[in-house]
């Protein structure tokens, strides 16, 4: 980021603001499980459930502040340590969907042709399959639906508009003069890939890769939402969100975990929104 | 232009094609659909029958290409011999007759009938029963096949009966994917076409009504924040559109639905309701959990195109000419209107992914609600009428969007067609 | 940028000022929910007829054609629109329905003769507009279609001690040998050998007269045009929506009853609760854990709601053929490893802690059997040892789970918890119902899952022979699951069948729970308590010990009336303005 850029990205206050909340649940995901007071699974049926059999409120029983949930366990440690999972998938799944989208988006704004025909037409392919359903199968085939799986498919479902971007930009700066006087010098095609293409292109990437992972907490949460998604007895935002639809007598099962995700979308978008003020200033 | 929409319709219906091989053969893996519908207290017998009527016994590849229809429809000679010893006696036979045809009720002894024929085409496939005097024989095939391995028996035992039954006789000669023909649900035993038939509406009101409210709430809204840009009304409209954005229908729902649904009681809880004003009354609420996002990016692009075209020259002028605000207002307006149709293409596409959370969450019966329950009963006919609606939606979305970008942009026509 | 006059200025105002008045408005006048019935009857003095009610189901009605129905919620409508030979009255005894008395029995127990009642009518149905007499050939052709090979009923095992039932199933004979029409009233059944349970199984919904005409005309659809003898008719049938029904005019036991009735299918519980809460629904029979504790508690519902133990009990199912399942010491370990109590407590304490299969309401079951299985760590900690684990188990076992909802999770995890302190880690596999019912039917595939068992008929046999006996093992589909084999049951089992004498019956049964107890194939967990709750206007309803969710006595104290808004709890006033009657009437 160039000094001007940085500049007007600071003058921003809602990027600023956004960039705060970030690393705040970057932070708290990281430090997690050292923040945590007690064993986000370890089910307390005796201390957190009372003997009219409701979980304990927040407030209610010292050292478990955030209350419990249904099952005795200690809600703050939960949001805690799901934050982490929620987290960490949508930060690996945006690398990854950076990584496929990047390249397919160079190589073929670059070399055009047949190349350029095949990755659109995947991308166009990738779009029209309904991805949920199509999760809620595989879900049902693979013994163990780990974590992995659930980053891959993600990432599989969300490259497509980073690809379509960096592809017309490349296609731009493809037609610049020094680009096309390196190829007539015979300059290889990575060279000229690496050092003339990638670095014109990372604004784009940078931006859109921030509201990538907005939008990836986002399809995280509705896929744990419908079931899928982390393995019980371990949970991700949108898996305990689930849990406190389903009994509005404890509401505060619900809020805490839409609150932090909608904080942390809010935070991206906003973040987002302020690089690409700052990379690509309209007016 | 009719070029390149040709092409793009092409290209469209490639990637409709390919999607609906991929999901085939996804589906298909995932497991065995006999089990997943004859439930528990089948028998092998019946799971064998049940694999043999749908053709699930057979290659993969072959399933597909007769679930496409490519093969010859006619009736063969071997099936129409049968066919007409059984129904000799039939004097129409249009599909939608669900009567039976019956010669000879009841023997003179008061017994059951003892010829039963059961003739009913699924997808390109026909299953024949035939019961003759406590023997059943069974034979599943195309219209050529059916009944050559059955027939010579069947023919030798119909000697001197003259008691027949046949039991939903259709004469449909339409077969496979590319004749309109979805097959026929397994867990409704119903056509494919007729299930969907009967969500789809469902799904569609939802949606209208969801865009309705998008396009109401975010263009007012874009306009009244252009309108007073650069003041805290424009950034409290924008952080709320912002905010909007970030508020993904399952936070918002079950919240809507708890507040304004039971705390409040003024809209139901969640259901379809009965009779056409019903139903609408019964999709404000997921309606309006599913135009949220939509309304606020609708809302920021309005405000965004809107201060631009404010700033124009021609608004100028007009406005230093002395047109009235409002009339400066309505050029503009109209101006900045373009963006916002081009994105109603995709906006469908949206609409339709998100209808299966929004209809999971309000319990309304459209096809998200279809898509979830067919696929975990592995309902694979269903499934893939399912997602063959959702890939012609999504695919008509980017035609659309495309086609009006390409009327409305002269620059982006001369590209396309170049 | 152009000008902007005052007036106009003001006028971008309004929504805004309007926008933060409504949210003032939501705010200040946040209601709390209704605490008791929103609406109570006219205080009728006899039973009447007229109105509509509505009740619900959580999931979609598959079929209506009694032949092919075998679960709770089509059982709902079927016991609406069709009648039994027999029927049960509240205490579980068997009472003649469309029989006029119960049936003749010969001396060895092997011949029933049952004559109808004469004047019982069919619904209308095409070709018959009014309906037409039921007569002993339904029962005959009923029976043969139900017990027909193509049909492919489950109901079938519970028939297969008919002379010639199997014959005819195999399609090797033309009629059932053991089913006679006599007269036009009158029919007999021969079997061939002595069962105990024949008349239960006659009771059973599976063996519900229907006209032929009907099916002859409907073919396959005709599970979505039902026609038989019962109370009401069906109407239509508005698929993922619900079915309506109206009141049998010409029923052959006048009695007053709703004109309509509309059972809401594909309704979630938690919906469901707070639409009945809200006066849209007449009864609720399901409830998340949190709706049932604030029923449980909310003093005005008490006279309107029963709580009773079902009939049905829960396990987790240990595979004997299994490692390490298939050492007895292991299976009584995890057994005594359940905290019961804390399962309960999760679940706002609706479950009984179970020790034996027999549940508390059937005949056999012992509430001080020394066998029982009951939370004990020091003894689960000694089983362990004495299946040569002191330390645990290092392998992780895999645990099946049918459905991945909140409730099954929250099953799984409890269970984690508690074995994980013998040293066993459980690993969960969630599956589809399907998927769970046919891998573990099959031999050596699944380890251990959870699992339970309703009952069809109140008779101790209904659990014991189907899921214990080694006759219920197959190479697929065994209804067996845990594959436990063991002869000396066998044959107490075999032995209970046939014999005529009700106490040393039971006395067999006694002895075959409390073998099952000690050989634990399954540890057994809960037997679930049921709530229903109903509106204060609904009259003449009991849960029925037999039948869930029959609602063919009620009748309605109509017309409602809303409950004054003091004692109702600041409840919503936009309705009540529109809707005094609540809308729906």
């Amino acid at each position: 980021m160039d000094q001007r850029a940085w500049r007007r990205f600071r003058k921003n206050k809602g990027a600023l603001f956004g960039a705060v909340l970030v690393s705040f649940v970057t932070l708290t995901a990281v430090l997690g499980p050292l923040l945590a007071p007690h064993d986000p699974n370890e089910q307390l049926r005796e201390t957190l459930i009372n003997d009219d059999y409701e979980p304990a409120a927040p407030f209610e029983v010292p050292g478990h502040w955030l209350g419990a949930d249904s099952t005795g366990r200690d809600e703050l440690s939960r949001l805690l340590h799901g934050g982490r999972v929620s987290m960490m998938v949508a930060y690996l799944a945006t690398l990854l969907a950076i990584a496929i989208g990047t390249l397919a988006g160079v190589t073929s704004g670059y070399f055009g042709g047949w190349i350029d025909f095949g990755w659109m037409r995947l991308v166009d392919l990738l779009l029209s399959l309904p991805f949920l359903l199509i999760a809620i199968a595989i879900q049902r085939v693979v013994e163990d639906p780990s974590l992995f799986f659930l980053i891959l498919l993600l990432a599989l479902l969300s490259w497509t508009t980073l690809a379509r971007v960096t592809r017309s930009k490349v296609m731009q700066v493809r037609q610049l003069e020094y680009v096309q006087a390196a190829l007539a010098l015979g300059m290889g095609h990575l060279r000229i890939l690496l050092r003339h293409v990638l670095p014109n292109v990372l604004g784009p990437i940078i931006v859109l890769g921030t509201t990538l992972v907005a939008r990836m907490i986002i399809f995280e949460s509705a896929l744990s939402f419908l079931g899928l998604g982390v393995d019980p007895p371990d949970a991700s935002w949108g898996s305990m969100l689930n849990e406190g639809r389903q009994q509005l007598a404890y509401p505060w099962l619900m809020l805490f975990p839409a609150t932090l995700i909608v904080m942390t979308v809010f935070g991206f978008n906003l973040l987002g929104e302020g690089l690409r003020d700052a990379f690509d200033p309209k007016e | 232009m009719w070029a390149f929409i040709l092409r793009r319709a092409l290209g469209a219906t490639a990637v409709v094609f390919v999607v609906v091989l991929l999901v085939f053969f996804l589906v298909n893996w995932v497991g065995d659909p006999a089990v997943a519908t004859l439930g528990p207290n089948a028998g092998p017998e019946q799971i064998q029958d049940f694999q043999r009527k749908h053709g699930l016994d057979r290659p993969l590849m072959e399933q597909f290409v007769s679930y496409l229809g490519v093969g010859r429809c006619a009736r063969g000679r071997r099936a129409a011999a049968v066919e007409d010893e059984l129904t000799a006696a039939i004097a129409d036979g249009g599909h939608r007759v669900h009567r039976p045809h019956r010669v000879g009720e009841t023997r003179p002894d008061g017994s059951a009938p003892r010829v039963r024929g059961v003739l009913r085409p699924s997808a390109d496939r026909w299953a024949l029963r035939v019961t003759v005097g406590g023997r059943t024989f069974r034979s599943h095939g195309n219209v050529d096949t059916l009944a050559d391995d059955i027939a010579d028996e069947v023919l030798a035992a119909l000697e001197g009966e003259p008691v027949v039954v046949v039991e939903r006789f259709s004469r449909e000669d339409r077969c496979g994917l590319l004749q309109g023909d979805l097959g026929e649900s397994f867990g409704h035993h119903e056509p494919v076409a007729d299930v969907i038939a009967q969500r789809l509406p469902r799904t569609l009101l939802l949606g209208a009504i969801a865009l309705l409210l998008e396009l109401l709430l975010g263009v007012s809204i874009g306009i009244l924040a252009a309108y007073r840009r650069n003041t805290w009304v424009d950034t409290g409209l924008m952080s709320a559109a912002y905010l909007g954005i970030s508020m993904p229908t399952f936070v918002t729902g079950p919240i809507f639905l708890a507040v304004f649904g039971f705390y409040y009681g003024w809209f139901p809880l969640g259901g379809y309701g009965v009779g056409f004003w019903d139903h609408v009354y019964h999709a404000l609420l997921p309606g309006f959990t599913l135009a949220i996002i939509g309304a606020a990016t609708y809302a920021r692009v309005m405000r965004s195109e809107l201060v631009d075209t404010l700033r124009s020259d021609y608004i100028r002028t007009a406005a230093a000419k002395g047109l009235p605000t409002s009339g400066v207002l309505r050029h503009a307006v109209r101006n900045a209107l373009l963006p916002i149709v081009t994105m109603l293409g995709l906006s469908l596409t949206l609409l339709v992914a998100g209808a299966i959370i929004t209809e999971t969450i309000f319990g309304w019966p459209g096809m998200g609600n279809l898509a979830i329950r067919s696929i975990v009963n592995l309902d694979t006919p269903t499934v893939m009428g399912v997602v063959l609606v959702f890939a012609v939606t999504v695919q008509a979305g980017n035609l659309l969007a495309d086609i009006a970008v390409a009327l409305l942009d002269p620059r982006v026509r001369l590209e396309t067609s170049g | 940028m152009p000008s902007i006059r005052r007036s106009e200025a003001l006028g971008c105002w309004v929504p805004v000022l309007t926008g933060l008045g409504l949210l003032g408005i939501l705010i200040a006048t946040w209601p709390d929910p209704p605490q008791g019935p929103r609406f109570e009857g006219a205080g009728a003095p006899t039973p009447r007829s007229g109105g509509t009610f509505v009740f619900h189901h959580e999931e979609n009605v598959r079929t209506l054609d009694p032949h092919i129905a075998y679960d709770e919620l089509s059982g709902m409508a079927i016991r609406l629109l069709f009648d039994g030979l027999l029927d049960y009255d509240d205490e579980s005894n068997l009472i003649p329905s469309l029989a006029a008395d119960m049936p003749t029995v010969s001396e060895d127990g092997l011949r029933f003769r049952f004559r109808l009642r004469p004047g019982v009518r069919f619904h209308p149905m095409p070709g018959l507009p009014s309906g037409r007499e039921l007569v002993a050939e339904d029962v005959s052709w009923s029976l043969h279609r139900l017990l027909s090979g193509a049909v492919g009923s489950p109901g079938y095992p519970f028939f297969s001690s008919i002379l010639g039932a199997d014959e005819y199933h195999r399609g090797e004979a033309d009629r059932i040998e053991g089913i006679r029409v006599v007269d036009r009233y009158t029919i007999d059944f021969t079997l061939k050998e002595p069962d105990q349970t024949f008349l239960n199984a006659m009771a059973m919904t599976f063996a519900y007269p229907v006209p032929r005409e009907n099916y002859e005309h409907w073919g396959e659809e005709v599970k979505f045009h039902p026609v038989g003898t019962g109370p009401y008719v069906f109407d239509e049938w508005e698929r993922d929506v619900e079915l309506r029904f109206s009141r049998n005019r010409r029923y052959w036991r006048d009695r007053p009853g709703p004109d309509r009735m509309i059972f809401q299918e594909n309704l979630a519980r938690e919906l469901a609760a707070q639409r009945f809460r809200n006066g849209d629904l007449d009864a609720i029979h399901r409830q998340s854990p949190s709706d049932y504790r604030f029923f449980r508690n909310a003093e005005r519902w008490q006279p309107y709601l029963s709580e009773f133990p079902r009939v049905s009990t829960f396990g987790i199912g240990l595979n004997c053929e299994m490692a390490p399942f298939d050492n007895v010491h292991v299976r009584r370990a995890v057994a005594f490893a359940i905290d019961r109590q804390g399962w309960s407590r999760a679940r706002s304490g609706r479950l009984l802690p179970a020790g034996q299969i027999l549940p508390p309401a059937l005949p056999g079951h012992d509430p001080n059997l020394p066998e029982a299985h009951t939370f004990d760590l020091d003894r689960a900690r000694e089983e362990m040892r004495l299946a040569g684990f002191p330390e645990g188990i290092r392998e992780p076992v895999t645990v099946w789970i049918s459905g991945q909802d909140q409730t099954s999770t929250q099953y799984g995890e409890l269970l984690q918890q508690d074995l994980a302190r013998i040293g066993i880690q459980v690993r969960m596999r969630f599956v589809s119902f399907a998927a769970y019912l046919t891998e573990s039917g099959k031999p050596h595939t699944v380890p251990a899952f959870f699992t339970g068992w309703n009952m069809d008929f109140p008779d101790p046999s209904n659990f014991l022979d189907i899921l214990f006996h080694s006759r219920s093992i197959h190479p697929e589909n065994s209804e067996n699951r845990a594959f436990y084999r063991n002869p000396e049951l066998d044959a107490i089992l075999d032995e209970a069948r046939s014999e005529t004498d009700r106490h040393r019956r039971i006395d067999l049964y006694r002895r075959a729970n409390a073998i099952v107890s000690r050989d634990a194939p399954w540890a057994f967990t809960y037997y679930p308590l049921s709530m229903e709750v109903w509106q204060p206007y609904v009259k003449g309803y009991r849960p029925h010990p037999v039948w869930s969710q029959d609602y063919r006595n009620v009748w309605l104290d109509l017309p409602r009336r809303r409950l004054a808004e003091r004692l109702v709890g600041a409840g919503s006033t936009a309705p009540a303005v529109f809707f005094p009657l609540g809308g729906r009437r």
